[in-house]
């Protein structure tokens, strides 16, 4: 029971673990490559691709979760000073607006990340295809339409879930 | 301007202010252009999207969040807090005095105003709050102080702007180096009229007693190795000032081990804070890469040079419109990308009007520092608000003193040259 | 690199308006407009204004306005109507390996042999491979410059780079290439260059001298060898989708115009190399000129780049069939 539930709370915040493990090894291959290029004096000629990749995933793979807890701004002041009732209007527009952004975004993506899968390039020092560092970018954006509706819904202190509230 | 371009900035600018998040209201302007012109690939609006977060100095921004917030973690905010508090005890509004002159300090460091004002608000913010300032003033300060660190060297402004206009970048360094206390200075003076006049107490009436003070420093003394470390580091060449927060991190999980502070519960919770801000954070510097590439193939920041030259003739005149012109450029490009575009133009126009060209070079970092704070695209302001949870309405009417004590020194630096060649002067 | 501020700003003549039918190629490249490619490649632009009678133009984003070189190829590869220069470690790594040989160190004996290369049958081959993969050449004719190593310490033979972390561009070919010679290739962003020399994170860099004195490389660093480790001739590549869809007259206005344009690049490259160095001379650096016998021992020590042929996916006697294309003995 006790392992189940914590297995669920794992699966649900699979996005910010793998962010978390990018983060991770970015910090430690760091430190390593600094201590790679002084004290043995072999610097890691991948580090910047690697680095590069992790800054990547980092970015994409927590862009969602960012939602869910709230990260993402917003200029409120605008909206904040109208009818709540109105405010209830814009919480829908917003929405529409957020899901046809995302999902633009999306479709491109997945034409951008074809022109990698087709030409196979690679990273130059350590041949990671392309096409799996940029992959974490169209999953992205599916997470953030669904953490962004989880937020609105469920509640987190995500700007759309403000203007719901506020009432 | 072309109606395609003009639509997609008034998209942008109304989404902007509807609520919609940032970087998906640039994006949505962006994508406007993209949709209405059938000469462009549309994939290149992915492209930008992505790749745009791809910037090997911007890994200092995840470096320093991480290390920020782990330091929260372990305790070694507290630990510092407490010795400022002794230091700065009996000045008004002691904690806001630490915080502008940390951020002076922390311009040795990290050449990047973003991650020392994430850091700083995630370090001193509470501590500011639960010694009674109001959160927009500790945001504000922490925002505001932040635009010290880009003027003191190491700073990437200067370095860019060194290389675009072939300037010396020691000089332009020697020169940050004054102008950044030029506004530390001002900065800690207006701290303390607000001060004063809220009645943000000191936080001791008395002398601390020598007895107390070794108290307080005692424990900070091995979290303040952490600048000498950094400093010592960078200084002789050990890591560069990227690879500085990467150690920042790796020290602060040792000294949580140490404090025995740290354990796996908090690590995760300040692995996930740090890697939902830094996306929030590096989906609109993306996005502004995405917009200012358009602007940029449009030929915009050309054009309104051109405009300008053709304009004017008097030079005081036309330091004061560049500054109005930087200022409205500041609010909507990001400072690097703008900075590229614009500089290569506009220098030799100032150099024809007679102007320093140390001064100017002053100027435009100047103007470029101001627009991360200024909405609705100030870096700087998002940054901070976001990791305080502050509202930047808020922000806004609580950063007015500050906005007027940089547009003073930003007339004292254009109009008094000596500011900025002071010790330019001095040491070449 | 960037350089001085530019003299003209010939960028503000195209304006964002073309009319529909006109042709424009856009070119994006690193460089500022002062120096020596940028002046090229505004003669490039005049030039093909007056041969197709304004009915073509190039318009010009300098200092990576555009965005950076990858961006832009990958832009190609979308059938946008950019070019920007890029060379053969590149296009190593976009698909065409033996590409890659062009940038190691010591190949060239002279300048001819480049000339002479570019000309060969292996070279078309290498060529039609790129285009392949959707990248047209318009022009190679363009030296960029004789790369050479600035330093803090000083070196005078390949023995004193032994160990040296000598900053170079993040490529396979750069980096085996200058680990070949003894020292300890590190990849970093040239942005970082200036603050990693000041503060001896690195021990020095290699580029051509423009970049070297452009980005003020000589303030932190000031020793210099004149090695010409890479003799460094640049292409100006775009989409080959886009290019075939140019008529024939079009083509070839492109690529007369680019070879002419070429030419005077070179000769404006020699002038201006003479002058960077005059210039690092009187702010203080320390010039080294090596002597035929150090080149021959930096030439022995680079033998063991070539012998690496399998990690670049090399064909086979690849070495031997380029040194005999550009006419070596
Ligand atoms: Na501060
Ligand atoms: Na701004």
């Amino acid at each position: 029971m006790r392992n189940n539930k914590k297995i669920l709370s794992v699966l649900a915040n699979i996005d910010v673990f793998v962010a978390g493990t990018a983060l991770a090894i970015l910090v430690v291959l760091t430190f390593l490559g600094v201590v790679w290029r002084r004290v043995i004096g072999a610097p890691f000629t991948w580090l910047e691709e690697v680095q590069l990749a992790c800054m990547l995933w980092i970015v994409f793979a927590a862009a969602g979760a960012a939602f869910r807890f709230g990260n993402h701004v917003a200029i409120e002041m605008v909206v904040d000073l109208m009818p709540k009732k109105l405010q209830k209007v814009f919480t829908v527009f917003i929405s529409v607006v957020v899901v046809a952004v995302i999902s633009y975004l999306f479709k491109q993506s997945i034409g951008f990340i074809e022109l990698f899968i087709k030409s196979g390039r690679s990273t130059p020092m350590l041949g990671i295809p392309y096409k799996f560092i940029y992959g974490i970018a169209p999953v992205s954006y599916l997470l953030m339409i669904i953490n962004y509706f989880y937020a609105l819904f469920k509640g987190v202190k995500s700007e759309a879930k403000e203007a719901v509230e506020s009432e | 301007m072309n109606s395609v371009l003009a639509l997609s900035a008034i998209v942008l600018l109304v989404l902007l202010f509807l609520k919609v998040p940032v970087y998906l209201s640039v994006l949505g302007g962006s994508a406007v252009y993209f949709v209405l012109n059938p000469n462009i690939n549309t994939i290149m609006f992915a492209q930008r999207a992505i790749t745009g977060v791809e910037s090997i100095s911007l890994l200092a921004i995840p470096f320093f969040v991480c290390a920020g917030i782990l330091m929260n973690y372990t305790g070694v905010t507290k630990r510092i807090m407490d010795f400022c508090a002794i230091l700065t005890g009996r000045m008004p509004g002691g904690l806001a005095q630490v915080n502008v002159l940390l951020s002076t300090l922390m311009g040795g460091l990290s050449g990047s105003n973003l991650a020392d004002a994430a850091m700083q608000s995630k370090m001193l913010v509470p501590e500011m709050e639960a010694k009674g300032f109001s959160k927009e003033f500790s945001t504000v300060v922490t925002a505001t102080s932040s635009m010290i660190t880009p003027l003191i060297p190491p700073g990437i402004a200067m370095i860019l702007y060194g290389c675009i206009a072939n300037v010396s970048i020691g000089k332009l360094f020697m020169s940050g180096l004054g102008i950044g206390t030029l506004l530390c200075t001002t900065m800690m003076i207006l701290v303390r009229f607000i001060s004063v006049k809220r009645g943000y107490q000191p936080l001791y009436k008395e002398k601390a007693s020598p007895r107390e003070f070794a108290a307080a420093a005692k424990p900070a003394i091995l979290p303040l190795c952490l600048p000498i470390l950094i400093i010592g580091g960078i200084r002789f060449g050990i890591f560069t000032a990227t690879e500085a927060g990467a150690i920042a991190i790796l020290y602060a999980v040792l000294l949580g081990v140490f404090y025995k502070e740290l354990n796996l519960k908090n690590t995760f919770q300040g692995l996930k804070e740090t890697v939902c801000t830094t996306s929030s954070i590096m989906l609109i510097v993306a996005a502004a890469s995405a917009f200012s590439w358009i602007l940029t193939k449009e030929r915009i920041p050309q054009q309104l040079t051109e405009w300008i030259v053709g304009t004017i003739h008097n030079k005081y005149i036309f330091l004061l419109v560049i500054n109005i012109f930087l200022l409205m450029v500041g609010m909507f490009i990001e400072g690097n990308a703008s900075m590229i575009i614009l500089v290569p133009l506009l220098a030799p126009i100032a150099a024809s009007y007679g102007i320093n060209e140390i001064q100017f070079a002053m100027i435009y970092i100047f103007n470029n520092a101001i627009g991360a704070l200024s909405p609705p695209m100030g870096t700087l302001m998002f940054v901070t608000c976001g990791i305080t949870k502050c509202k930047t309405a808020a922000f806004i009417k609580e950063a007015v003193p500050f906005y007027i004590l940089l547009v003073i020194n930003l007339l004292l630096i254009t109009y008094v040259p000596v500011f900025s060649i002071f010790l330019v002067n001095l040491l070449y | 690199g960037c350089g001085s501020k530019p003299a003209e700003t010939p960028a503000d003549q195209g304006g964002a308006a073309a009319p529909a039918d006109k042709v424009t190629l856009q070119i994006g490249f690193e460089n500022s407009m002062t120096e020596p490619i940028g002046q090229a490649l505004q003669k490039w632009a005049d030039l093909v204004d007056e041969e197709s009678g304004g009915t073509m133009e190039i318009v010009l984003y300098p200092d990576s306005q555009l965005g950076n070189k990858t961006d832009l190829i990958d832009s190609m590869l979308l059938g946008e109507n950019v070019a920007t220069l890029a060379d053969g470690a590149f296009y190593a790594d976009y698909g065409v390996p033996d590409f890659g040989i062009v940038f190691g160190p010591f190949l060239f004996d002279n300048w001819d042999q480049c000339w002479t290369l570019i000309e060969s049958d292996w070279y078309k081959e290498q060529e039609a491979k790129l285009e392949e993969k959707g990248l047209k050449l318009i022009a190679s004719n363009w030296a960029y410059g004789s790369r050479h190593t600035l330093t803090v310490k000083p070196v005078n033979t390949v023995a004193d780079l032994a160990g040296m972390k000598i900053r170079v561009p993040s490529n396979q070919i750069q980096t085996l290439g200058f680990n070949a010679l003894g020292a300890a290739a590190t990849g970093m962003s040239l942005g970082d260059v200036y603050q990693a020399l000041q503060t001896k994170t690195i021990d020095g860099a290699e580029n051509p001298l423009s970049t070297l004195y452009g980005r003020k490389l000589h303030e932190v660093a000031k020793n210099l060898i004149l090695d010409g480790h890479v003799l460094n001739f640049t292409t100006w590549v775009c989409s080959s989708d886009w290019f075939n869809s140019l008529t024939e007259e079009q083509q070839n206005i492109l690529t007369k115009t680019g070879k002419e344009a070429g030419i005077y690049n070179n000769q404006i490259q020699e002038e201006s190399e003479a002058d960077y160095l005059q210039k690092m001379k009187d702010e203080g650096v320390t010039v080294v000129e090596p002597t035929e016998e150090v080149i021959a021992g930096f030439r022995e020590k680079a033998q063991s780049f070539y012998e690496q042929g399998d990690t670049f996916g090399w064909s086979e006697g690849l070495y031997d069939t380029v040194r005999a294309a550009m006419g070596a003995k």
